[in-house]
């Protein structure tokens, strides 16, 4: 994890702007399904989109987050 | 007569609605509390912690409303024509929130990102494996993926206990305790939901779907909210002793 000293004392409103549009990606896939189906899809191809939208919003989310006050690299 | 006024107005399927309607309240209630207790921090690890538990509570407010206004439900016809009703939202919701949940406990540990990745990723292996055996048309396939997942489940909650909780030995006495705390919410609830499927309407039916829907409202409300309420209530993150973990050196100095 980093040390106290590497936390930048101003927001990253980048990362807070990807937070905001990541957890709004999550909520719209939690009501997608029937706009996507009735573009001709059957359920399940139509739900592994939504679970693929939902992904994507919680990757987005994750990284956001972490990256909120501080960068951080995996170690 | 609870249950024949919410059969006439057609509340869910079976009149579970009423349980997906105080779900909604109560995570939105939760994302609330949340949002007022965290208003004027300013520090920035304890937004962290305020800004992951805000979100856990909301996306699941979200799922809630989606599954009661039946976004969130599908039928699933089995190969011996018997047709079970699945809310496949939940499994979208947990994808999402179990994530955080263990970010969040991962975090107020002092973790490494290497091992938070490693969680976060056998738990999205759980939920996908969970989400298989729902929509699995063959029973044996079902059982087979709930297996699967079970055991994702139980690797988990290992590695929350051993590898989290050795991160957390380091810490103040204070992130111990409240670490123990939320260790002990996962282990509990946690365990219980495979055992709310394999009893409900996508296991053995022993429970339909009005009980089963109550129990997975409870536990959801006792996994996110009642975490979320322990977590940002405790000296660990709001008083002196906050998370993550100060380096060896600034311990000894202490």
């Amino acid at each position: 994890m980093s040390e106290a000293g590497d936390v930048p004392k101003s927001l990253n409103y980048q990362s807070l702007g990807g937070l905001v549009v990541s957890a709004a990606v999550a909520v719209f896939g939690l009501f997608a399904l029937p706009l996507i189906q009735s573009f001709g899809l059957e359920f399940r191809p139509a739900f592994w989109i939504v679970l693929a939208i939902e992904g994507v919003g919680l990757t987005g989310v994750i990284l956001s987050v972490l990256t909120l006050h501080r960068e951080r690299t995996l170690e | 007569m609870v249950q024949s006024l919410l059969q006439v107005s057609s509340l869910g399927v079976e009149g579970e609605g009423i349980w997906l309607a105080l779900g909604t309240v109560g995570m939105l209630l939760g994302m609330v509390y949340f949002m007022a207790k965290g208003w004027d921090v300013q520090d920035p690890e304890q937004e962290e912690f305020f800004v992951i538990t805000i979100l856990i509570a909301g996306i699941a407010a979200a799922s809630y409303l989606s599954m009661f206004f039946g976004f969130g439900l599908t039928e699933v016809e089995l190969v011996n024509g018997q047709v079970l009703d699945i809310y496949w939202a939940r499994y979208a919701d947990w994808l999402f929130t179990t994530p955080l949940l263990l970010l969040d406990i991962g975090l107020l540990a002092g973790a490494s990102n290497r091992d938070m990745a490693t969680l976060v990723g056998i738990d999205a292996f759980m939920i996908v494996t969970g989400l298989a055996a729902a929509l699995m048309k063959i029973p044996v396939a079902r059982y087979a993926f709930w297996t699967i997942s079970t055991i994702a489940m139980l690797f988990v909650l290992y590695y929350l206990v051993v590898v989290v909780g050795e991160a957390a030995s380091d810490a103040g006495a204070d992130t111990q305790s409240t670490f123990s705390t939320l260790r002990n919410i996962i282990l509990v609830s946690w365990a219980i939901y495979p055992v709310a499927w394999l009893v409900g309407t996508e296991g053995f039916g022993l429970v339909g779907l009005f009980g089963e829907t109550l129990i997975f409202m409870v536990l959801d409300l006792f996994a996110k909210i009642g975490f979320g309420f322990i977590l940002l209530r405790s000296r660990a993150i709001m008083g002196g002793d906050s998370a993550p973990t100060p380096s060896a050196e600034e311990a000894t100095a202490d």
